[in-house]
């Protein structure tokens, strides 16, 4: 495994906790043990999607542009292995 | 709104080409219990719904349900590509493929094609929830079957994941549906339709 490949695979696991806590959140809203995993996998998730984006180039399209060309067009698209 | 973000939820990597297994998987994308099926249901039943717990339950549920169709068609994608007239043949695959090469199209295995009647949206908070709690366990069932039949490890992976969000997604609606009752008229639960009629 590549360096970007790992930093994304750590990306989608912040990002997975967060939305299955966001789910038992959503039915639990007043769980303060919940809330707290939450603050603390966004966090981490806005952290390692950030050094990504600078890196390697944008998960959404709003990421911050580099260089001179538009780079969410670039493969590997999440389909392609 | 809905942002597209450029990665699945689970990795899918599948390196063995098995148009069987496509054409059963496939059920998964477009058929009666399948991804797009789940995320249309919710996606549509929220607007009715009365609480806010569940505005957010419905919502965050068929978003995810995106996701998940998102890593069916990769799996059908990947289980694919590459193949040969030949194999497609020796597979049983021509009658999809005549239609459809190796495209990525909403149907059933066995040939029908998605449609709205697959789904139901009745405007009512419980019977809207008990349709989930089935459709969640016939997803989960339709999983089951596929790892019958799946022997790669890098298909059977993905599956298991999408299979424990079914079991994930039955939990969160089954608190729907608590949350739901506790509102209601505890002596008769239909006594009112709390989305429509003022009380």
């Amino acid at each position: 495994m590549t360096e970007q490949q790992q930093l994304k695979k750590n990306i989608c696991e912040q990002h997975f906790a967060a939305v299955d806590v966001n789910l038992y959140l959503d039915t639990h809203p007043h769980d303060k043990k919940a809330l707290e995993a939450m603050r603390k996998y966004t966090q981490k998730y806005n952290e390692l999607k950030k050094l990504y984006e600078q890196k390697y180039g944008p998960l959404d399209i709003f990421a911050p542009i580099n260089g001179d060309c538009w780079q969410w067009i670039d493969s590997p698209w999440p389909w392609e292995n | 709104m809905f942002v597209y973000e450029k990665k699945l939820q689970y990795p899918i990597n599948i390196k063995r080409p098995n148009l069987k297994l496509a054409k059963i998987i496939a059920s998964q994308y477009g058929g009666p219990n399948g991804e797009l099926g789940a995320s249309l249901r919710y996606l549509s039943q929220r607007f009715a719904m009365p609480y806010e717990e569940l505005r957010a339950a419905f919502t965050d549920i068929g978003n995810e349900e995106l996701s998940h169709l998102e890593m069916v068609g990769t799996i059908i994608y990947q289980l694919t590509k590459g193949v040969s007239v030949e194999e497609v043949e020796k597979c049983g695959f021509a009658d999809y493929f005549v239609d459809h090469t190796t495209g990525i199209y909403p149907q059933s295995a066995a040939g029908e094609p998605f449609t709205a009647a697959m789904i139901a949206s009745s405007g009512d908070v419980l019977a809207d929830l008990s349709e989930n709690l089935a459709a969640e366990q016939k997803a989960r069932l339709v999983y089951d079957n596929i790892l019958r039949f799946a022997d790669d490890a890098d298909v059977r992976d993905p599956i298991r994941f999408l299979r424990e969000r079914e079991l994930v997604h039955y939990q969160r609606f089954g608190e729907c549906l608590r949350i739901a009752q506790d509102r209601l008229n505890c002596k008769n639960f239909y006594a009112i339709n709390p989305s429509f009629d003022k009380k």
